[in-house]
């Protein structure tokens, strides 16, 4: 008894030494890497910054350009990108690690939710003089972005471009159904009648769909705001977000289009999702692709024969929906006068650079690269950049924008209307009932 | 200090990390969420007065809770008798002496071990209604197609089958065991008296399974129940909010639109609803012969 009791102590002394040696180990182990991990600086005093966007289409390509040409172009300051998904999951990440401590040194915003964060301490003012120090003055950005950047009389972003929704076209199959002119480039086509017969004819020409369509997610509000504002609709709500100001008759007529598409005059696939609605017009099936511009590079990489025109004009006013993106700069614990001037850096070298963000198809808010010749005879962006002046921007309200309840009800409401599973004049009904919804409803306590 | 006291104190001391852990990250917010839900904090930080019942009685007239808590049942019902029969049916085929035996018991476990992100990216394409490889082979043999995460009728179905061919696995396996666990000689006794193989399933196999069942379906239900990841990813709630799953009004409410006291309120009212199903469980399982 005595003798196991002995061998047993021996070895259970050996095991229990070994485990509180690796525990040990691995507690020390553990607080290095807490102490490394604050994303300060790193070994040879370069500064790193983490920046944060949603770039996940084809122009996400252009902006890590932009990231390794800041990064070679000096050697104090390394900018680390992170790239997530769009959506409700990005936003709701800049927020929490923003109230956690653990923000971004810079983030991209879309403008369309300055009413939203602006009011909640998540970004932070932006200091004009640094904005000078590094030649950024408040003359050089196109107008409506550098309005919407400003919340209560302050800047709170600067505006990096604007992405309207515009109109793909297959050169191909276009040239087969009869659609382009002598120049080569789509015949202009105005009213509904007419765009729907020209979507059908690249069908006889080849075409699985006429258009492709993304019907899923948020893109179906995106078009039903167009073709509000194409029928003369104004703003949906009232400017403090309390009221709502929709038409009932052009809500249903704009929608009631909407459903001739997929399910009347069938030119577009009832529920296509965004992947495939990419990969519709990238493979060719799609004689015309209803989208933001951002896919330019996607299929410009592919190598198919496209180009790009403005958004339809299906009714009266020429208009389109976008938004603009923009550079915001997270609340931090404790800020850091030498990081904000590396962030002003970095974002002054994307502004100058801009016509690299151009050729992802974005029109830069930038104006002295829009100015600029090279960025004037870029193709298909010329073909488009003259939409800027006729876009619909989503209501500047706290409930609305980018990935927003807004965007997400409205979009499930008029995704229905694609698929058939609600009518127009119930898929509008359902969406009015949402927005009355959000219009009662009280911001959340900051 | 006695013998039994210092076994005591390396009882203890073993379960003390695991208990901190429990403590800090369930316990302790178990109660800071039950604070929360009486009040209107918001995800931005801001404190809040306590409002009492107010997020309860919002959430008991929300028709979005209704639905969304609909739809964690229904998801329940409809994956719960496919996972407990065919993981029963599976395991009795493979506790044969097959030749490959173990190649099929890794193929059926293996989808398990899968995170939900490759799962649900892997079979968001199958279920692509224009290109996908389900609808590709149903057009072949010339059977209709579906636009199976996007039609209000097929989209709960879809998110179904996708999580059988996920988590069967695990059913599979507690099954096995608890077949490997019979002895032999009941089959033996049970052919000898003129059973066949039917009778020897439905007599001697099944009866002898019913511990192995209970534990089956109870962890089963509470985890359908508490369904999340695959529907937020192959459909995110959609299409048109009809496979919105409980957890996921929640977390929406939460942490999308910041109203944390009010996803509080709701995740309470869910969680008096699991304690209700557990306890009916237990009392109609476990009566003690």
């Amino acid at each position: 008894m005595n003798r196991t009791h002995q061998t047993l102590n021996r070895q259970s002394v050996t095991r229990r030494s070994f485990l509180s040696g690796s525990l040990a180990v691995g507690a020390g182990a553990a607080l290095a890497a807490c102490a490394s991990g604050s994303g300060s600086a790193s070994p040879g005093g370069k500064m790193t910054l983490q920046y944060w966007n949603l770039f996940s289409g084809g122009d996400g390509t252009r902006m890590v350009e932009l990231v390794n040409g800041f990064n070679k172009s000096q050697k104090d300051i390394q900018v680390k990108a992170t790239t997530l998904t769009w959506g409700t999951p990005y936003y709701t990440k800049l927020t929490t690690s923003t109230i956690a401590g653990q923000a971004p040194d810079v983030a991209i915003m879309h403008l369309s939710r300055m009413a939203s964060f602006a009011p909640t301490g998540i970004i932070t003012e932006i200091d004009g003089g640094l904005m000078s120090k590094y030649g950024l003055a408040a003359g050089q950005f196109s107008p409506k972005p550098w309005q919407m950047a400003h919340s209560n009389g302050q800047l709170m972003a600067i505006p990096l471009d604007t992405h309207p929704m515009v109109m793909y076209y297959n050169k191909t199959l276009a040239q087969k159904a009869g659609l382009l002119g002598p120049d080569g480039l789509l015949k202009p086509i105005t009213g509904a009648d007419a765009l729907v017969s020209a979507f059908k004819s690249t069908m006889s020409a080849g075409a699985k769909w006429g258009v492709a369509i993304d019907t899923e997610d948020v893109n179906p509000w995106r078009l039903w705001t167009a073709l509000y504002a194409q029928l003369g609709g104004g703003a949906i709500v009232s400017p403090d977000g309390k009221q709502v100001l929709l038409d009932d008759s052009t809500g249903v007529e704009a929608a009631s289009f909407m459903r001739e598409l997929s399910l009347v005059a069938k030119v577009t696939g009832p529920a296509t999702d965004y992947p495939a609605a990419v990969a519709l017009f990238g493979n060719q099936k799609a004689g015309f692709f209803l989208n933001g511009e951002w896919e330019v590079t996607t299929y410009q990489t592919d190598g198919i024969p496209f180009d790009v025109t403005l958004f339809p004009q299906v009714y009266g006013n020429p208009a389109t929906w976008s938004d603009s993106h923009s550079f915001v700069i997270p609340h931090q614990r404790s800020a850091s006068p030498d990081r904000l001037d590396a962030v002003m850096q970095f974002i002054s070298y994307v502004q100058k650079n801009a016509i690299t963000w151009a050729k992802g198809g974005h029109i830069p808010a930038y104006t002295p690269v829009v100015q600029n010749p090279a960025y004037q005879a870029l193709l298909p962006q010329a073909h488009y950049h003259a939409e800027a002046d006729h876009v619909v921007y989503d209501p500047q309200v706290w409930y609305s924008g980018a990935a927003s309840t807004l965007e997400t009800d409205a979009g499930a409401a008029f995704q229905s209307v694609f698929s058939g599973h609600l009518t127009a004049a119930q898929g509008y009904a359902q969406f009015k009932t949402a927005l009355q919804q959000l219009t009662a409803q009280k911001p959340p306590q900051i | 200090m006695s013998r039994q006291a210092r076994i005591d104190l390396h009882g203890y001391a073993f379960v003390l990390p695991f208990l901190i852990v429990y403590g800090l990250f369930t316990l302790w917010p178990i109660i800071a969420g039950l604070r929360m839900s009486f009040s209107n904090v918001s995800l931005l930080g801001g404190s809040s007065p306590f409002v009492g019942f107010q997020n309860y009685s919002q959430a008991l007239h929300d028709p979005a809770f209704w639905a969304a808590l609909w739809h964690s049942v229904e998801f329940t019902i409809i994956t719960t008798p496919p996972l407990v029969v065919l993981g029963l049916a599976l395991a009795l085929l493979a506790n044969r002496a097959l030749p490959g035996r173990s190649l099929f018991r890794m193929a059926i476990f293996a989808p398990f071990v899968l995170p939900v992100t490759v799962v649900t990216l892997v079979w968001g394409w199958l279920y692509e209604p224009s290109f996908g490889l389900i609808n590709g082979y149903l057009a072949q043999l010339h059977l209709p197609t579906f636009g199976w995460l996007t039609d209000t009728r097929t989209a709960m179905p879809a998110v179904a089958i996708t999580t059988i061919w996920w988590t069967l696995g695990f059913n599979f396996l507690l099954y096995l065991a608890g077949l490997q666990a019979i002895p032999r000689e009941y089959y033996e006794a049970s052919a000898v008296d003129g059973a066949n193989a039917w009778d020897q399933l439905w007599h001697v196999t099944i009866p002898l399974l019913k511990r192995t069942t209970v534990i089956v379906l109870i962890l089963q239900v509470l985890a359908s129940l508490k369904v999340f990841g695959q529907i937020y990813a192959m459909t995110g709630g959609g299409p048109d909010f009809s496979t919105r799953s409980e957890v996921e009004y929640v977390y929406e409410q939460g942490f999308t639109a910041y109203h944390l006291g009010y996803a509080a309120a709701m995740s309470y009212l869910f969680f008096i609803v699991l304690l209700a199903v557990s306890a009916f469980q237990f009392r109609l399982f476990a009566r003690r012969r």
